[in-house]
């Protein structure tokens, strides 16, 4: 099921990109990835919103825990209340994420598996690639080299991996940054995913394959990029809720 | 949650006075997301079983039994299984045997390629099957993964390597006679040699006509897919498929595609060629009878599975024999209508099965991968085991 709807459609996406772009598996990763990343622009917005939403309602909700201290079920109720009258969905945050990171999760797999620079790795691409679809079969192996890079192998020279950490971090500081936030424990979180996101993305991207160090790079960038474009309207859209 | 508390609350203790909390708390949660790195990194690099990455190849020469098993090459006892020697005598995963030995009755030497170190081994062999090989030379000049075997030619080895290159080595001294590198992709079929000509396939899509003597480019054909099949030569021409699912004779004068039949999936498997048949299967798990004098397919029969490994035929030739490699079954097929013969028994956990099938006269030899049996011998006629390496500990 998870093959058959998520990783065999990215794989002969990614096959077809290949083929369209002059062969080159580095553009064709960089392509999808911000095909990928843009078509989820709306999840990721709606995700930021109602973060902000939430953020807007803690003086709120903390009245409510002081009046309701003793009353976890009356408390519960109250809250739901709220959430109702402001029109949040308390999920409404976790739901983009519970759907992208499945999505993140399927896209690196077909890029490693339609990278497979070993017979074995290779065997197990056959099955996903549609036989309806003319010429996929005959671009295998797709051509691994770029620069110094063989995609299918981890960076020898620890590039990728350096860039991917800084712009983790970066997208990091400017994700935390539009979220005002007088809450000391969740200024706390958002300080140690400061430090250890990018360590933790850098570390995968020093132990894979440089292909997936491509994909989190443009994600990264696509990423910052999409802040910079809507920040404006992130922070109107924040001032209202506030208010 | 209160218990978590109390933990972090007598970790918190230890550090008492040191650091402040809330850089305590962070340098924990630090500690925590290094300790994460270090188990996926380890995870990584794998456990107790070596993380497999090709298949393991399989020679059967004086009955003896040449396996390349990652870690080691093993000569066993046809009759019983009895290992004879192993070498190295400890297992070294970083060498990564998996290439078919090649023996060098001449010599007296079993060569042996190292996916992982990338070097080619020279055995030296005893008089003995019992005597413990010595290395005798080795070579390292290439620069790639070996993964297809190698053919002897005069005094020299000639195999593919993953660096896109035909290496000629001397079999005296291991140095190098010639070096083919036209190429621009992976070498990972084994070269086949007839009339002076050495032919070797790449994934690059291209076969190449080379002179086994001195390297030099005769002629080159390009193919619709990837060729990391060894071709056969029969009828004097060669009989190579691709992946791009289709199968090519070919004219081993000119490189000319004489005819040329279009499979289900992609043709991985060396095919084998018999009294004017071609026997081959694809990936997808069809296999053709191919009639090689009125190129036409005789039949074809599906095994549902995939199908990585070379086919065997049994010694009458009435029975061909095809490794399933997702479910690790053998099945048995009738070789005048391919239909599926009752042969052997089904294993509750068999493995895997990509690699070749070898026949001698009396045996059927297979590698499987991810359990903790190596080798296996079944008899031709009935499919019953005969032994299987290491043999299982008696209680």
């Amino acid at each position: 099921m998870w093959e058959a709807l998520v990783i065999t459609p990215i794989i002969n996406l990614l096959l077809y990109l290949y083929q369209l772009l002059g062969n080159e598996t580095m553009v064709a990763v960089a392509v999808l990835t911000f095909l990928f990343r843009t078509a989820l622009i709306p999840l990721t917005l709606s995700q930021q919103k109602s973060a902000a939403k939430q953020q807007a309602l803690q003086p709120k909700l903390k009245k409510l825990q002081e009046k309701y201290k003793n009353d976890q079920e009356r408390l519960a109720q109250e809250q739901m209340k709220l959430y109702k009258e402001e029109g949040i969905n308390p999920m409404g945050g976790c739901l983009p994420l519970l759907i992208q990171f499945p999505l993140m999760l399927g896209f690196y797999q077909a890029i490693i598996r339609t990278l497979a620079s070993s017979p074995l790795e290779l065997l197990a691409l056959p099955q996903h690639i549609y036989s309806w679809a003319p010429g996929l079969s005959s671009l295998i192996p797709l051509k691994s080299n770029f620069l110094w890079l063989d995609l299918a192998l981890p960076d020898p020279y620890y590039v990728l991996p350096i860039l991917v950490g800084v712009t983790t971090f970066l997208q990091q500081k400017l994700m935390t940054s539009t979220m005002p936030n007088d809450n000391p424990q969740a200024q706390a979180m958002n300080q140690q995913m400061l430090i250890m996101m990018p360590l933790f993305l850098g570390f995968v991207s020093l132990n894979y394959a440089a292909g997936l160090s491509v994909y989190l790079l443009i994600s990264n960038l696509v990423g910052i990029v999409q802040y910079y474009l809507f920040r404006k309207r992130l922070y109107q859209q924040m001032q209202q809720s506030v208010a | 949650m209160n218990y978590r508390r109390s933990v972090f609350n007598r970790l918190s203790s230890w550090n008492a006075g040191i650091l402040p909390a809330r850089r305590y708390r962070l340098l924990s949660r630090l500690v925590g997301v290094l300790l994460l790195m270090v188990i996926l990194s380890t995870g990584c690099a794998g456990n107790n079983r070596v993380r497999q990455v090709s298949w393991p190849g399989l020679a059967v020469e004086d009955n003896v039994v040449y396996v390349a098993d990652v870690s080691q090459v093993l000569a066993l006892d046809t009759e019983s299984g009895q290992l004879f020697w192993s070498y190295p005598a400890q297992p070294d995963a970083a060498i990564g045997f998996y290439a078919t030995p090649v023996l060098d009755k001449e010599r007296n030497l079993l060569l042996a390629a190292g996916f992982n170190s990338r070097i080619v081994y020279a055995l030296e062999l005893g008089d003995t099957p019992g005597l413990q090989p010595i290395a005798k030379w080795t070579f390292g000049g290439a620069q790639g993964q070996f993964v297809g075997s190698g053919v002897i030619y005069k005094d020299d080895l000639l195999i593919g390597n993953g660096d896109g290159s035909l290496y000629a080595i001397n079999l005296e001294d291991g140095s190098q006679a010639w070096v083919f590198d036209n190429p621009t992709d992976r070498v990972w079929a084994t070269p086949v040699v007839l009339d002076d000509v050495v032919y070797v396939a790449s994934l690059d899509h291209k076969l190449y006509a080379v002179q086994a003597d001195t390297g030099a480019l005769i002629w080159e054909r390009e193919l619709d897919g990837a060729i990391a099949a060894t071709p056969v030569i029969a009828n004097g021409a060669l009989w190579v498929g691709d992946f791009a699912d289709k199968f090519y004779q070919i004219d081993t004068a000119t490189g000319e595609i004489l005819w040329e039949f279009e499979g289900d999936d992609w043709f991985w498997a060396s095919p084998i060629a018999v009294d004017g048949m071609i026997y081959v299967s694809d990936v997808g798990g069809t296999v053709y009878a191919l009639d090689i004098v009125e190129k036409v397919a005789v039949w074809s029969t599906e095994v549902e599975d995939i199908v990585r490994g070379k086919v065997a035929l049994s010694a009458d030739g009435s029975r061909l024999f095809v490794a399933g490699y997702e479910y690790g079954q053998i099945h048995a097929l009738d070789t005048e209508t391919g239909q599926k013969m009752a042969w052997g028994v089904i294993f509750d956990d068999p493995g895997r099965l990509p690699g070749d099938l070898v026949a001698d006269d009396e045996r059927l030899y297979i590698m499987p991968i991810l359990v903790d049996e190596q080798v296996q011998a079944f008899d031709l006629v009935d499919g019953k085991m005969l032994w299987q390496y290491p043999i299982p500990e008696t209680k």
